[in-house]
Parts: structure tokens; sequence; C-alpha cells
């Protein structure tokens, strides 16, 4: 672990329920295409490691952290809301406020679905500056990128030059999937069969799609 | 899960929401082809457009390919780098 991997690993606290796997794909996917590295706990396959212990470790070595609490709230009549994601957050804010360094200097960005939906579900946590996707994956990229956009910009060595812009993001998105659902006998793939993908095989796919340097700039939106 | 080649992808048409609008472009294209209001007309436009030759991916707002209204045509003759 060098200190350029613990700049550049995000550790992802999202859900994995099937519903919420497009958003995570589109996470994933933006991530990689700033630059950086998510890390989930999904994506290491070992029985004999319970998960908490995955995820202590990921706390540890990633300076980047995306909590996303938008399903902290059921939606339905007997739905349970689900725990795990402020758990975790709790544990990475403990890390940041009580960590030795670097891990006081990590850097976290909370996600809701809707504006103060999180302040009714955790009232403890108000105060913070938390970024709303609507379960948009159109916001959530928009988001996303506004946040590293702005750590960077922080930073002593600025945002790069080549920093995509959100529309630049959406489409090479569309374009990435368009490569990712067709198959080599020229059908495509279902929506499904991708969200079942394994994560880290989802992963590899992005690395692939990025190392043929397909990310290309695109046209503005209009007006 | 096998994958084309990204670097030998075929050249498609690509209807993609975005602002509330459709954006038709190739997906080499570095601008659009056209922003449209209605997706009918915008994928009206992109078959217009791809004379038959070439796929035409309709996107979902979650940006997959709609499986059901693409158009995916099978040609070696289209296989090029993207770029």
């Amino acid at each position: 672990m060098t200190d350029e991997d613990f700049e550049t690993h995000v550790f992802v606290n999202c859900p994995y329920d099937i519903k919420y796997r497009p958003l995570q794909r589109a996470l994933i996917f933006v991530l990689m295409r700033l630059g950086y590295e998510p890390w989930l706990a999904a994506q290491i396959s070992n029985s004999g490691q319970l998960r908490m212990m995955k995820i202590k470790q990921q706390i540890r070595e990633c300076r980047h952290s995306i909590h996303d609490l938008s399903w902290v709230i059921s939606r339905s009549k007997g739905e349970a809301a689900r725990m795990n994601m402020p758990y975790e957050l709790g544990l990475d804010l403990g890390a940041l406020w009580y960590g030795s360094a670097p891990l006081d200097t990590k850097v976290l960005l909370v996600l809701e679905r809707k504006r103060g939906s999180v302040r009714t579900a955790l009232s403890d946590h108000a105060g913070f500056d938390l970024r709303t996707h609507n379960g948009s994956i159109d916001l959530l990229l928009r988001e996303v990128r506004a946040h590293f956009y702005a750590h960077l910009s922080s930073q002593s060595g600025g945002v790069p030059a080549r920093f995509p812009s959100h529309d630049e993001l959406l489409a090479e998105w569309q374009l990435f999937l368009a490569w990712l659902q067709k198959r080599p006998d020229d059908s495509l793939r279902s929506e499904n069969e991708l969200q079942a993908m394994e994560v880290a095989e989802f992963k590899d796919k992005v690395h692939e799609w990025l190392a043929a340097g397909q990310a290309t700039p695109q046209s503005p939106s209009p007006a | 899960m096998e994958t084309v080649d990204p670097r030998t992808m075929p050249r498609m048409l690509h209807v993609m929401p975005m602002r509330g609008k459709y954006r038709v472009a190739w997906s080499d294209g570095q601008k659009a082809l056209r922003w449209l209001p209605d997706q009918q007309q915008a994928i009206r436009f992109a078959k217009d457009k791809s004379g038959g030759v070439y796929s035409v991916i309709v996107h979902k707002p979650s940006g997959f390919a709609d499986v059901n209204r693409s158009i995916v045509i099978s040609n070696a003759k289209t296989r090029h780098n993207m770029r």
C-alpha cells in the first residue's frame, strides 16, 4: 500500500440490492473514469474473512469514501430500513476523527436520495454537507464529479486540464454500456445480465475500456 | 463475460437521453448530429442516418441500451477503431 494508493482509493459504502445496482455500476464507472480506484466489500470473495474485517481494512486503506445513505429510509410498508450504511459511515468518521495520520486527512462524500431525508433518519448527522441524487444516474454522475472537482481544486496540484465535464461523463457512460452490452455475435445483453456481473469483473471491464482510450470528448448539452 | 475488443468496436449511432432532450451521435463523434425533443423523432432520425448499415443503440435514462428498441446490425464493414 503506497501513499499514491491511499490517495486514489475510494471506499464505496452503498446498498447491494439489485434495484440499486445501476447506480452502483455508474458510481464505479465515474470513479474509475476520474482516475480513482473504487473499493467495495463485495469485490472480495473470501468466505473465511468476516465482512467487517474487509470493511475495516478498506476504511484504513482509502483516503476517500462515498457513503450512499439513500436507502436508510424504507420506501414501502414492511420494508426494513438499511442500517449498514450509517454504521459504516460511523466507522469511517471514527477513523477520520480519532485515527492517526494519514487517516485524519480522509475526505468523505455522503449522498442521500432527497434533500433532508437523512436529517430525518439520522438527526445527529445534521450540519454536514450532503449531496442528493434523487435515484438518478445523471445526478449521481454530476454530484460525484462536482465533489472530486472541488476536492482537487483545493489541492496543490489543482484540477487536471483534461478533467471531464458532466456531459462527457454521461455520454461516455452510455457508450461504455453499449460496448459492454454488445456480444461478439452482434446481439445485445440484457440489463439484468450486466447487473448480475461480479463487481470485480465489472471493474475489469471498465479498466479494459479506459485502457483502449475510448473516453472521448463529447459536445456539450444544448442551451 | 466475452466482449468485443473495444479498439475494434463497430461504429454505431446512439440515441441518448440528456437534459430532457435526445442526443443523436456517432460512437466516435465529437459533436452531436442533432438534439431532438422527442424520442420517436430521434430514433427515426438515427435510423435514417444509419441507412440500414450501422447499428442504432437507443439508451434508457439509466444509460443501458434498450434491447427492444435498439437495432443491431451485423456488418463486418462497419468494424473500425472508434477513435
